[in-house]
């Protein structure tokens, strides 16, 4: 049903109204009266460093920090993010379901709240055992909030069914760094945009997921024509338009494209080899070491013929990009969620790893693989504190018992504490609420019931498990299921750390007071925690900064060592890149590099030292290309992909508060092919049926060239069109990350 | 009176007042539901408006498909003649040098996306002379940066083509190349 | 007597199925913005001009005001408008005594003023009854189209469109949420009038979009098969002081003097039949034009 004129013309004036507080210069009273506070910004894995200008106590306004990398720029989200804090959607009061499922949410007092909730961990932990109750939590959790919480469920609680979304959308990203590197997290920075020659952008849409970078890039090749700028994606997104080389392929396939490049570097004697002679070792699928000449015999049926056949790239643009991508100075290489979110991620994550090795594209400025994070804090969060089933802080994983032993003795607990066995990875965790051998789960900061894949498949457990859940909105779907809905102080309201995308960590400080009866969410844990059973001891914690020194501490000595990061430090300056050892370390730009990165000694014979790897080398991988989980076929003939768009953030929990983005983007679409709509007889704005294997839906079309013929596309952030429920939940083998870019569809119009 | 758009495929207003007899088809066939009617003058009979500023339209074109009497030519969108979108720079958040913020809502909108509204290289955005006056963007932009003039509204020249620039108080340049500088890179 | 009849013999009165005919045409556009509001879009429009599912059909006046404001004509609106006027040829008028919504209000209004002042009205000479009437609205057809061609480019002639604010006011009311005002006032108002003056003179006198109905129907019954009453004068049992039938005609018209002028007007709403049947079986329906 359409909304009628009056509703239209109320939205109008309320966003007027709101356009006065969420933009800069527009400041209610005088500069003057007007404190500024530092911050990072609450959306995605840029980590544009914020001021929040406080009046009164109030957050006013808010404008981009001209010392942080994005030098005072901000993308609309970012802009708007004020009207946010203020939204009344915000939950307020501690709720509780006190008759479980489907029974109305009471306001309770915290007290009641928490004891609640602690009781039923505590029971349930003392009849099922400590694997019965997990923590599932987010890439958007501040880093004391991620670590305090791994601390409290592996050392406290003593299970390892510790996860979160990151698991989602940058594990395969973790794998792949790990089996190439050794160990996680990016090598360069965003200088390395200032200085590229060639950028080689493959299942990103920067333009719409990253936009002050995509400025950046866009920016870069402006003022230097000469530039080289190719993209890779079916879609032909704003990315893609400012291309030299923009290469669409059939969904699914670039893997068979990257040993495709691969293929030609090698054989036109274009490899680096004496970077790949000195620093990397070549390994075959099952671990055992290679050569060179193998590598090749592995790469031989990748004929730019072949590779043309699997992929629908001409062989001429096969053997180009590669041309480009290697003869170029410094070639960057950019992705994100195209290449993560795949059953074979891990894979393609090593394919582009293997191309900047194989060139010697690494270890300069301008010339890395440089992974997008789609969170903010993926990488700071729970990527480096190691709040994972399979992980430990600063790089250590549970299977290694020398690693348990070193936390165990860390954290001051009895050696054996820590379980020897990983937990449930996220899909896992939710199908073992599904058959109840989780029953008691304790949500932070996302919302898997409109996130997991395959909804359909996944809400049972939700409906069946006792949930905890601390969250700012009462707009987000999972609070359908919440048992206990506990109110979490909003960004600003507290003061924690995010670690972006180029391993720079800063500091958001509190502008703000929490709203209404909310609290900081490392204060609601260890209450929680404490009243639940676990150890006061081992959480002695007075605020996130006492938490932060102990995870400082902690980092010292390993290769995630940011112990020269004080909470100080991190106050005075607009985001440190760690390495960062010691306090008067500036922090580090080219990581592994000799004179660069602290961690690598200053006499160490080589300039490039893998330190992740014991034998300081770089692993190049045989991957072969192998298909998508579903790929299209007679019965369901288009592919289906998701993503985001750019007014957007996820789930729109926050956005959606917001009446100018949701004026842009008041609900989900899919966007047609002009060919395939011309066929069907599809116009803007009719209503086109998507049906896969797991559910059915409607959606308005918008008929657009973005898509190939043969795709469609719908973004997942509208919570009346929960998309997932379309998609499959097959995940990559090593990293446990779901494809959610590819699934098989029909597509027809509603009658 | 509000300030109203004609669906597409209008010749002129004489032409269009002649042809309507009010049938309201092209209402309900509209998928936006952005289509009203009402009187021109005093006993006048509804005719068919858009009212962008609450609700665009997207170009689905089949109010004009539908017109019994083509007073919605059936016309392909390019050639909608609805008016014309033009964007105050002075208020446009990717024009400013200080305070920057990137937005491109209007592009991302624009229902003739990357040929209405386009990005200057790569993140300016900017209005051309393909734009039909749909006020997609009028209505979506966040700064109320951007303004559609009806075609009913235009000087003649306008509407034989010769339209100003669709971006005011100066061509599609970008920020730094205003001021001659390159940009340099921050803190370190 | 063999009676060719276009209809089996009915069981159910005449008068119940048409009543159900205008009803259910009335509903229908309500039902057409309805479902319109829940993006279902094969049906479109209103009774000025509207779509099923491609097949156009319009208000003859509409299209020919059209064709003159603008001096050209467009495919839909000769195949709309003479899709109209073929209905009308083959059924005579038969539009406004089973579609037209305002019909059925001036019939209601009608059989409220005959059970308030009795039974009325007396048939006028078969001149009469057809020229006047004709006479009437052409010349009001005329003015306007004159208006339109000279001074005003617009199609005026629909303000006078009954059926067209009736299914007009609907359309505003369920899609666009707002209350067409002259809708609701002018429509009672000559309601009243034809209350207070009687014979539903708007209809027969002044509403212009009969006019080319008429016409055509008058044309159509040079065609071999043209719907109409049939009087078959040997099996008239009346007396001619007992009129039955020409009491149940809503239209004054006399239905023992089935000559072309008054067929022309005959909007085979089938009262009369209905009225014969329970004194015998003169008047029926039939196809063909012969007996």
């Amino acid at each position: 049903m359409k909304l009628s004129r009056r509703e239209f013309l109320k939205g109008a004036a309320a966003s007027t109204a709101l356009a006065a507080i969420g933009l800069p210069g527009v400041a209610a009273a005088a500069e003057a009266e007007t404190k500024w506070v530092k911050g990072v910004c609450r959306y995605c894995g840029t980590g544009c460093g914020v001021l929040v200008g406080v009046q009164n106590g109030k957050a006013v306004s808010i404008k981009g920090d001209p010392n942080n990398h994005n030098q005072g720029l901000l993308c609309l989200k970012g802009a708007m993010l004020i009207p946010v804090i203020y939204t009344p959607d915000r939950i307020l009061e501690p709720m509780i379901r006190r008759n479980g499922k489907g029974s109305e949410l009471e306001k309770v007092s915290w007290d009641e709240a928490l004891d609640f909730a602690a009781k039923r961990f505590r029971d349930t932990i003392s009849e099922f055992g400590p694997n019965a109750v997990a923590y599932y939590g987010s890439g958007q959790a501040l880093t004391e909030e991620s670590y305090l919480a791994n601390k409290i469920w592996k050392a406290g609680f003593k299970t390892n069914n510790v996860d979160g979304n990151p698991r989602l959308c940058m594990a395969s990203a973790v794998g792949g760094y790990t089996t190439t590197f050794g160990k996680d997290e990016p090598m360069g920075t965003y200088y390395d945009i200032d200085n590229a020659t060639c950028f080689f952008i493959i299942g990103s849409n920067t333009s719409e997921a990253h936009p002050v970078l995509f400025r950046r890039i866009a920016r870069r090749k402006q003022f230097n024509p000469d530039v080289k700028i190719i993209v890779v994606d079916p879609r032909r997104t704003n990315t893609s338009r400012i291309a030299d080389l923009h290469l669409h392929f059939k969904p699914g396939t670039d893997l068979a494209l990257l040993n495709g490049m691969a293929h030609v570097i090698i054989k036109d004697e274009l490899d680096d080899y004496r970077f790949h002679g000195r620093h990397c070792v070549f390994k075959d699928n099952d671990g055992s070491e290679r050569t060179f000449e193998d590598y090749k015999a592995f790469l031989a049926e990748y004929t730019p013929e072949r590779v043309q056949e699997i992929t629908g790239i001409s062989a001429e643009n096969v053997v180009k990009v590669a041309r480009l991508f290697a003869e170029s100075p410094n070639t960057l290489s950019l992705w994100c969620m195209g290449i993560n979110q795949r059953s074979y991620g891990v894979w393609a994550n090593n394919l582009i790893h293997n191309l900047h090795l194989l060139t010697g594209h690494i270890g300069r400025l301008g010339a890395s693989p440089l992974s997008l994070t789609g969170q903010p804090n993926a990488c700071g969060g729970v990527r480096d504190t190691g709040s994972l089933s399979h992980l430990l802080p600063a790089g250590r994983v549970i299977a290694n018992e020398k690693h348990r032993n070193e936390m165990e003795d860390f954290w001051g607990v009895p050696r054996g504490t820590i379980q020897p066995t990983i937990g449930h990875h996220a899909v896992a965790l939710f199908g073992a609420m599904a058959t109840g051998d989780v029953k008691a789960v304790f949500i932070h900061c996302t919302n898997p019931a409109h996130t997991l894949p395959n909804l359909n498949k996944y809400t049972p457990g939700l409906q069946k498990a006792f949930i905890v859940q601390t969250e700012c909105f009462h707009d987000a779907e999972t609070t359908k299921y919440a048992d206990v809905l506990l109110p979490a102080a909003f960004w600003c309201e507290t003061d924690g750390v995010y670690g972006c995308t180029e391993r720079r960590y800063s500091l958001t400080e509190q502008a703000v007071q929490p709203s209404g009866n909310s609290r900081p969410v490392v204060n609601i844990m260890m209450d929680f925690a404490k009243r639940a059973g676990v150890d006061p001891k081992l959480i002695p914690f007075e605020n996130a900064a006492d938490i932060w020194d102990e995870w400082r501490t902690l980092s010292n000595g390993s290769p995630y060592n940011f112990y020269g990061m004080t909470r100080e430090r991190l106050k005075k300056e607009s985001g440190i890149r760690w390495p960062c050892p010691t306090e008067d370390h500036p922090g580090t730009v080219l990581r592994f590099v000799r004179g660069e990165d602290p961690l690598v000694p200053a006499d160490h014979p080589e300039k490039v030292f893998f330190y992740g790897n014991p034998n300081g080398k770089a692993n190049i991988l045989f991957r072969p290309y192998m298909p998508p989980f579903e790929p299209a076929d007679a019965d369901y003939p288009f592919v289906l992909t998701t993503g985001r768009v750019i007014d957007h953030w996820h789930t729109a929990t926050m956005t959606g508060q917001v009446p100018e983005l949701r004026k842009a983007y008041p609900g989900a679409f899919v966007e047609v092919n002009p060919e395939d709509a011309a066929r069907m007889d599809i116009r803007n704005g009719d209503q086109v049926v998507l049906e896969t294997r797991r559910d059915k839906m409607t959606f308005p079309a918008k008929v657009t060239d973005t898509c190939m013929p043969g795709l469609v596309f719908c973004p997942f952030f509208d919570k009346k069109k929960l998309v997932n429920r379309l998609f499959h939940d097959a995940v990559d083998n090593i990293s446990k990350e779901p494809e959610y870019k590819i699934c098989a569809t029909k597509v027809y119009k509603q009658v | 009176m509000r300030e109203f758009l004609r669906p597409p495929g209008v010749l002129s207003e004489k032409d269009f007042k002649s042809r309507c007899i009010s049938c309201g088809q092209c209402v309900g066939v509209c998928n936006y539901a952005c289509i009203a009617m009402t009187p021109d003058s005093l006993f006048g009979l509804d005719t068919p408006k858009v009212f962008h500023r609450e609700s665009p339209c997207f170009l689905c074109m089949k109010c004009s498909e539908i017109c019994p009497t083509d007073a919605l030519r059936d016309v392909p969108m390019e050639q909608s003649g609805m008016g014309v979108a033009v964007m105050d720079i002075k208020k446009c958040v990717d024009y400013q040098e200080e305070n920057m913020i990137m937005c491109w809502t209007c592009y991302e909108r624009c229902p003739m996306k990357g040929a209405a509204i386009t990005l200057e290289s790569g993140y300016i955005p900017t209005i051309t002379d393909k734009c039909v006056g749909c006020g997609v963007c009028e209505y979506v932009c966040p700064i109320h940066a951007i303004s559609t003039t009806p075609t009913r509204k235009l000087p003649p020249a306008a509407k034989t083509g010769a339209i100003p620039s669709k971006t005011t108080d100066s061509t599609n340049v970008a920020p730094s190349a205003i001021s001659g500088t390159v940009p340099e890179e921050g803190a370190k | 007597m063999k009676e060719s009849s276009i209809r089996p013999t009915i069981r159910r009165s005449i008068r119940v199925t048409r009543r159900a005919v205008q009803v259910g045409t009335f509903l229908a556009f309500v039902l057409i913005p309805l479902l319109n509001n829940y993006d279902m879009r094969a049906l479109t429009g209103n009774m000025v001009a509207f779509n099923a599912a491609g097949v156009p059909l319009a208000d003859p006046l509409a299209m020919l005001q059209a064709a003159v404001g603008s001096f050209s004509v467009t495919a839909v609106m000769i195949t709309g408008a003479g899709l109209v006027l073929l209905a009308a040829a083959l059924l005579g008028p038969a539009f406004c005594g089973w579609l037209c919504p305002f019909g059925l209000l001036s019939e209601l209004v009608q059989c409220l003023r005959n059970k308030k002042s009795g039974v009325s009205g007396s048939a006028k000479s078969s001149g009469a009854v057809f020229f006047r009437p004709v006479l009437l609205k052409s010349g009001l057809v005329a003015a306007g189209l004159l208006l339109i061609l000279t001074a005003l480019p617009l199609p005026v002639l629909t303000q006078l469109s009954m059926p067209a604010w009736i299914t007009r006011f609907w359309q505003h009311a369920i899609l666009l949420r707002e209350i067409l005002w002259p809708a609701l006032w002018l429509v009672p108002a000559v309601l009243l009038a034809e209350f207070v003056l009687g014979g539903r003179f708007w209809c027969r006198y002044l509403c212009p979009q009969s006019l080319l109905i008429s016409l055509a129907g008058l044309a159509g019954l040079a065609l071999p098969k043209r719907l109409q009453v049939r009087f078959t004068p040997k099996a008239c049992n009346c007396p001619a002081s007992d009129r039955a039938c020409l009491a149940a005609c809503s239209l004054n018209l006399n239905p023992r003097k089935p000559v072309a002028a008054q067929m022309a007007q005959c909007v085979n709403c089938g009262d009369c039949v209905e009225a014969c049947k329970k004194r015998g079986r003169a008047l029926g329906f039939k196809f063909s034009a012969k007996d």
